[in-house]
Order: structure tokens, then sequence, then C-alpha cells
């Protein structure tokens, strides 16, 4: 299915500017939302650039958007700041990816939708 | 107006190279006549995943680091390229929309062959000398293709340079700036055409050093000054040969030109090439230091600038990637099938 | 509340069945249940099915399958939790019965998975992820159960001959299931040297696609006692429900499965009995690593005891646990709408006495466990004989 429009713009100010909210407790949510656990409310927090990898695979083949990059690897990553979200890993020796490795995100072209679609732009991570 | 000048700068070379000599296999060429005829050995490769885009937003939130500004501070930014991702929606708006720096930023996108990286950096200080905007960027960068088995394929590669322009915290003054034009028809690419033509021989002396050495010798006349005034000095350099060969004519000594000269191991970065080797040498530069970029654009054209190096510079050296280590460490290199594959030049079912 | 029996069942041969289209295979496998429990109508049916939608163009199943099957105007529902549509299908069909609203419940599951490429169907599966956190990046289904593999594996030692053995049990069961899609027995190596998918989990470690159906009749046990009494009386003795965080990156622990741990201790309650109650299970095993973690947060084994078991032999047809004794979804294949209610099927058939060569002796107590996505919501059932 192709990204359209209104659906890739909506995420930009998560996938270029890493916007989320961190909550009184100090939880970070990424992206923010309009109901938080508990009933509490959140302020704006930008995540933390830097961070290390929690899990991480290497996919053999990959959806079809994502195929020439394959093989990739993709981690779970834990930011400096705490929060944690999904990412390709790239720019990395693939012998070299393990658990703590350090990494920082970069911005980069996550998919093109066919040869006439949108170009959809987001981070990924990179080792530090 | 008080003094206007380069507030911060950064660069982004992707980590993949080709070798010449792997290019070179696959068209039956001669490899060492063109690393001879050309000098220049590899160059970067932009990964499936990096364009224009993706490389001036990284150089330029390298380029605010050294500024010492966050983007919202940006009144204008302008990307010059010959490889905009899109052929209609500007790279400006995804590059200004990353750095916070939207809705108060003007936002332009440049093309003017190689050139458009020092056009962008033109208007912006423009701007900023004018008293229109308080800080300006101004982008060169391009992944630009070379036809395959074509000259250019050796040469053609990747890399973004970013600049931020204003009147305050100045690690380098603009002092003087020239821009010499023509119509020459030295190098050009149609719509829908997806490599370029040029014209062979004729992009040497009619093209290149006709229009390098007409800004240089003007801004030199315009300035008052002599290659001995300078400690650095930058061309366009499309390959090695080239740049070496116009500080020769000009009578710069080749040591001058050697710190900004990247391309024997980058390619040819088109929109980014003075621009980057502008990076390298203010990554060495001492306060005091002048320096001359003289940029070509085919079509054809060059902007020259004369700066003068400030005390600031020495504190902001550090606060982002260099430029060599880039060049130099952390490469990757690819075959011609790997190469062909992230370059598109494959032919591919359409969906 | 009442109880509820279940009283017939049915099914059809799994597989890449190009000859057989959505509203065929739900309605075979309806028509089958109902045959076997040996009903004249139904009050009501649900179906459980991921993605009509984006494997066939098709949604509005509730009036599409009442049609099919000739039982219009009759009450019917879709229902959907990614792979665990077949599992919700059934907890809304027993809800139903056992709230005294309905008498004679279909409960079915449907998924027809080969009308569509092979990337988009790893596309229309990848919808069970977080659209614009997960799947927006690159990853799959086999990457994100990956990813908790390699947590395992490094929190606890466990190893990839371990995932393997898995693999090696499942297909030992299913080679004596008629209707699995792969009838045959592997071998560790083959398991071992399979094309690698996502590092570490290989081809054979992965459940595949399939095209299926799979059909229960639920009636009070009162009726089944009286009128439909041809078979042992078994009743659904308990039923869980609960939901994880979308995202894995979300959880607190990628070794947990949470939702399989809540949703169980649910039905223990329900049912008032523990793991070591249960004499063997139905249980998730989209991967080889999710059947391991899966019998650890049903509390068969501690946690990080899954692997070692799975290769001591604990969980095999003859082992102290047996688990997916119908070949589980490796080997029975995994059309993911059906999946959940064709592991009621095999706790029904193996606790009438009814699973032909995959028979275990006497078992009384069964449970089934069916997932959604990487554990984003879990359906718990247990099954009892109770004469």
């Amino acid at each position: 299915m192709k990204i359209r429009s209104p659906r890739y713009a909506r995420e930009i100010p998560q996938r270029y500017r890493y916007e989320a909210a961190k909550t009184e407790s100090g939880k970070i949510f990424f992206p923010p939302r309009l109901v938080y656990p508990g009933g509490e409310t959140a302020q704006p927090h930008t995540l933390a650039q830097t961070g290390q990898v929690l899990t991480w695979t290497i996919l053999t083949t990959g959806p079809a958007e994502y195929s020439d990059l394959a093989p990739y690897a993709m981690a779970i990553v834990e930011l400096d700041d705490g929060a944690r979200t999904t990412a390709m890993l790239v720019d990395v020796d693939l012998a070299t990816v393990k658990t703590g490795l350090r990494v920082r995100i970069e911005f980069r072209k996550i998919r093109s939708e066919g040869h006439e679609g949108l170009l959809c732009y987001g981070y990924k991570v990179v080792p530090d | 107006m008080s003094e206007v000048g380069i507030v911060g700068y950064g660069s982004y070379i992707p980590r993949f190279r080709i070798k010449l000599e792997s290019i070179a296999a696959v068209w039956g060429a001669d490899a060492e006549n063109y690393k001879r005829g050309l000098q220049l050995f590899e160059k970067s490769v932009p990964g499936p995943d990096q364009d224009t885009i993706t490389m001036s937003v990284e150089a330029a939130r390298r380029a605010l680091k050294r500024a010492g500004i966050t983007g919202d501070k940006l009144g204008a930014a302008y990307i010059g390229s010959e490889s905009h991702p899109y052929a209609v929606k500007p790279s400006g708006t995804v590059v200004s929309e990353a750095l916070g720096a939207t809705p108060e930023c003007h936002t332009a996108d440049l093309e003017f062959a190689c050139k458009a990286g020092t056009e962008a950096m033109f208007l912006v200080y423009s701007q900023v000398k004018a008293g229109v905007i308080e800080y300006g960027l101004g982008i060169g960068a391009d992944t630009s293709q070379g036809a395959p088995g074509d000259a250019l394929e050796y040469s053609a590669s990747a890399g973004a340079a970013a600049y931020v322009f204003g009147a305050k915290n100045i690690l380098a003054t603009v002092d003087y700036t020239y821009a010499y034009m023509t119509d020459t028809p030295d190098f050009w690419r149609r719509e829908h055409q997806y490599y370029p033509q040029h014209g062979g021989r004729y992009t040497g002396d009619p093209a290149y050093f006709k229009h390098t050495l007409g800004a240089a010798n003007g801004i030199l006349e315009k300035s008052g000054m002599k290659p001995e005034d300078f400690a650095y000095v930058v061309f366009h350099q499309p390959n090695g040969k080239f740049p070496m060969e116009a500080a020769k004519r000009l009578g710069f000594p080749r040591e001058k030109a050697v710190t900004g000269w990247l391309t024997p191991w980058l390619g040819n970065t088109y929109s980014g090439a003075s621009p980057l080797g502008l990076t390298a040498i203010l990554d060495v530069a001492k306060p005091g230091d002048r320096i001359l970029m003289v940029s070509f654009g085919s079509g054809a054209g060059s902007d020259a600038f004369i700066y003068t190096v400030k005390d600031r510079i020495l504190e902001v050296q550090d606060l982002a990637p260099k430029t060599r280590p880039q060049l130099d460490e952390n490469k990757v290199y690819l075959d011609y099938g790997r190469y062909a594959k992230f370059r598109g030049k494959i032919i591919r079912n359409e969906g | 509340m009442r109880d509820v029996a279940v009283i017939g069942v049915g099914l059809q041969k799994w597989g890449e069945r190009w000859d057989r289209s959505l509203r065929d295979l739900y309605v075979e496998a309806a028509q089958n249940a109902i045959n076997d429990a040996g009903v004249d109508h139904i009050d009501s049916m649900y179906i459980g099915c991921m993605s009509g939608g984006l494997f066939a163009a098709q949604e509005h199943l509730a009036s599409l399958m009442a049609d099919y099957l000739g039982v219009t105007p009759c009450a019917a529902a879709r229902v959907e939790s990614a792979c665990a549509s077949g599992g919700l299908a059934m907890r809304m069909g027993w809800m139903e019965v056992a709230s005294g609203l309905s008498d004679i419940v279909l409960v079915g599951g449907v998924e027809k998975m080969t009308d569509v490429t092979g990337d988009e169907a790893t596309f229309a599966l990848a919808t069970a992820a977080d659209a614009e956190y997960e799947g927006y990046h690159g990853i799959t289904f086999p990457a994100l159960y990956a990813m908790m593999a390699r947590a395992h594996m490094e929190k606890y030692g466990t190893t990839i001959e371990q995932l393997s053995h898995v693999s090696v049990k499942n297909h030992a069961n299913g080679a004596l299931n008629p209707d699995a899609q792969y009838p045959f027995p592997v071998t560790l190596e083959t398991v071992m040297n399979s094309t690698m998918v996502s590092d570490p989990l290989r081809l054979l470690h992965c459940s595949p696609i399939t095209d299926g159906g799979a059909a229960v009749i639920l009636v009070p046990a009162e009726l089944a006692k009286t009128k439909y009494n041809k078979r042992p009386l078994v009743t659904v003795a308990g039923s869980g429900h609960a939901t994880d965080t979308i995202a894995l990156h979300s959880r607190s622990d990628f070794t947990w499965l949470k939702a399989t741990e809540i949703a169980a201790k649910k039905a223990y309650a329900m049912a008032g009995v523990g793991p070591k109650d249960i004499d063997f299970a139905e249980v998730h095993d989209c991967f080889s690593i999710a059947e391991i973690m899966v019998t650890e947060a049903l509390g068969f084994f501690d946690a990080g005891k899954g692997g070692p078991a799975a290769e001591h032999g604990d969980t095999a047809r003859t082992g102290i646990k047996p688990i997916n004794t119908s070949g589980g979804l490796k080997s029975k294949g995994h059309p993911v709408g059906a999946t959940g209610v064709a592991q009621i099927i095999e706790l029904a058939r193996q606790l009438w006495g009814e699973a032909g060569k995959r028979q275990l002796s006497n078992p009384r107590r069964g449970l089934a466990q069916n997932m959604g996505g990487s554990g984003g919501s879990t359906l718990v059932h247990i099954l009892e004989r109770k004469d």
C-alpha cells in the first residue's frame, strides 16, 4: 500500500525532529499521544539523539520497498534519555552488530513510493 | 553594515566508495590512463537511503552546531544541487522542516550545474548583508550521475556542505564577492533525460578555465590582492587535474591549493565540490588566514569569494565531524554491481 | 454464566489451496462442523479473519459468509485481533452461549493468503505491528520475533538448537495429521541449515503462508448432555483475554509475553486450576521462539527454561507436557484467522479420543493459547472432559 500525503505529513514532527512527550512521572512517549496512562498529562520533549542497541536482527529479505537495502539490520534502541524506539541500523559492518552497540540518529530516506510517488524520510541509526 | 560572514559550517560525506579500477574493468577501459588523466583514484557513492536532502540535513545540523544557533533562528535556507530528489517539490522545505526552521524561513532550491552550492551561499550572504535576515543557510549538495561507460562516471560522486551566514559570531568574514557568467553550453541535461551531456574537451579552456580564471582575476583586481596574500585557495574540482592547473595559471603555489583539494579521493560532488573543499580548509585554518574560493558551474559561470578567518574558528572546528576524517576513515568499497544497484542504473520492474 | 460445550468440529486440508476462495474455505469448514455436530440450525456465528480486505479485497464477511453458508438472515460478526482472530472468535462465541443469549453458535476462522503475491502477504501480515513506528522503519514479523529470540538467547542462554527442536517436534506431530500443510518430519540438521530469514531465525523456524478455514459448534453443556451426547462431554472451563503494547519496543521485557501470562492467569482462575493441571496445550508457534516463550508465560516452565524443556523432549507427544500435537502452526500451517479455532479443534479431538495417530493417553484438560502480532493480544482457553 502506498503511503499518501496526509498520513506521511502528520508524522513529520516525529520523523524529522523527534518530537516526543514526557509525563509528570518522567516516562517518555514517542510519538506523543492524546491519552496517557493513569490520567497523566505530558510536556513536549525532544528525544536524545544518541543511545545503545537493546536487541537486534539482520533481515535477509525485507518488505518490497526496502529490498534494495537487504541484508539490513533492525534494532530496538534505547536513547540516552530512556526513550526506546525501533530503527534500521545502517553504515555498519553487519558482523559487528551487537547488543550494547552505541548508536546515533541520522536523517535518511526511509522509502520511495514507486517511481512516481512520495519520497518518505525519517530516522535511522548509525554506529556512534 | 558591519561585517558579514560564515558563522557555522558542516560537511557530510557518505561512507561508500568505488575505485576507479572497478569502473574501468566493466567498460574495458584503461584504469591507469584515467587515473593519470583525471588525477582521481576513487569516489564516494550514496547509499540507497541517501540523497541530496538527507546529506543536506546532516551537513546543516553540523553547521548549526558550529554556529551555536538553533534552526528556528534561520531566516532563509537555500539548497543548490543538480540532483534534487524531486523535479518539482523543494528539497529546501524538507531540510528547513527537519532543522526546525519552518515556518518563518524563506526557502528555495537552486540549480546551476556545479555552481548551485556557492550560489546558495552568495544569495544567503547577500540577504544577511542587506539586513533582510539575521542568519541564513546555504547548502551545496549532490548525488550526481555519470552515464555508464562515460568519462563522467569515474568522477560523479556524492557529498554536502552547509554554511550558516550571519553578522554575529563570525568565524570567517566575507570580504569580497564576484560573479562571472556567460552562456557557454559545455555541459547540460535536458528535461526527462537521465544522464547529462557534455562537450568533451570543450569543457576545459572555453568553459572551466575561462570562467574560473575570469572570476579569480576579477576578484583579485576588485580587492587589489595577489596570491601571496592568501593562505589557501580552493576551486571547483571536477577532477584532480583542473583545480591544480587553475592554481598554477593564477600563480598560486601548490601548497596553498592542497588542503581544499578533495576530488582525487572524493570524486566530483558537483554543487558540493568547492564548498566541501572550503570546509576542509576551515577545519585546519588559523585566525588571520585569508582564503580565495572560486566555484564553477557549467552553462557557465563562476562565483568567487574572499574570506578572512577570525579567532572564533578555533572554538568551533571540533564541534562537529571534520571533512578529511569523513573522507579517509570508515570507508566501505563497493563492486560495480552493487554500485550500479545503489545508483539505480539497473533496469527494474516498475512498481 | 452457563457451561459451554464443544460438540462438533470442521476444517479441511490446509495449504496452498488454489482451488478454494476465501468464502469456500470458511463455508467448507463451517458446513463440516455443522454436519459433525448434527445441529439443524445455528443462532449466530463468528468469523475470525485478520484481513479479508488486504488478502482478498473482501470485507463484510458477516454478510458474505452467512449468505454462502445458506444461513441468511442469521446474525454474524467478523472479529479481528491479527493472528489471534480465531481465538477471539472462540471467546465471543463462548460469551454468547455462556450468557444465555444463544444456544447454538458457530465459531469459525478463515484466511486466504495466496491470492496475493508474497510481498503483498508480507505487507498484510506486517499490519499487525505498529504501522508508523515499526512497519515504516522496515520491520517484518520474522524480524520482530528474531529480536525477541536474540534477547531471550542473551538473557537465558537459549540456543538455536533448542529453537530447532521445537520445529522438529512439531513436524513429527504434523506428520500424523492428515489436514496439515506439511505432514512430514524434518531433521534437526535440515532445520538448522535452512535459509536465514532474520538472524537468528531460519526458514524452518517460521510458520508458513497457508489457506484454510476451521470451525466449531458451541452449545450449552445442558443441551449437549441431553441432545448432542454421542461424544464425551467437553466444556470450556476457562477463558482469558489480554492485550499488550502494540510495539515491541514499548514492552518492559522483550523476553516475556505478558499478555499470555495475564490471559492465562484469568483462564486458570476461571477454571480453578493451575499450569500443572493442564495435560497438553496448543500454543501459537508462529516462530519457534514463540512456542518456547509461551510455555514459560503459561507457567509450564520457569522463565528461561522453555528451551531446555523443548530440547529435553518435555513437550513431545510422549513428554510430560505435550505441546502442539496437531503439528502447531509450523507443520499444520497458519491461515491467520483460522489458527485459533483449529487449536480448539485439536483440544476437542484429543479430549474426545478422536485424535487418530496423534492421540494422547486419556487427556482430561487442554489449553489453547492464540496470540496476535508480537504478543499484543492473547486469548487463552481451557477445555475439560467432564465425564
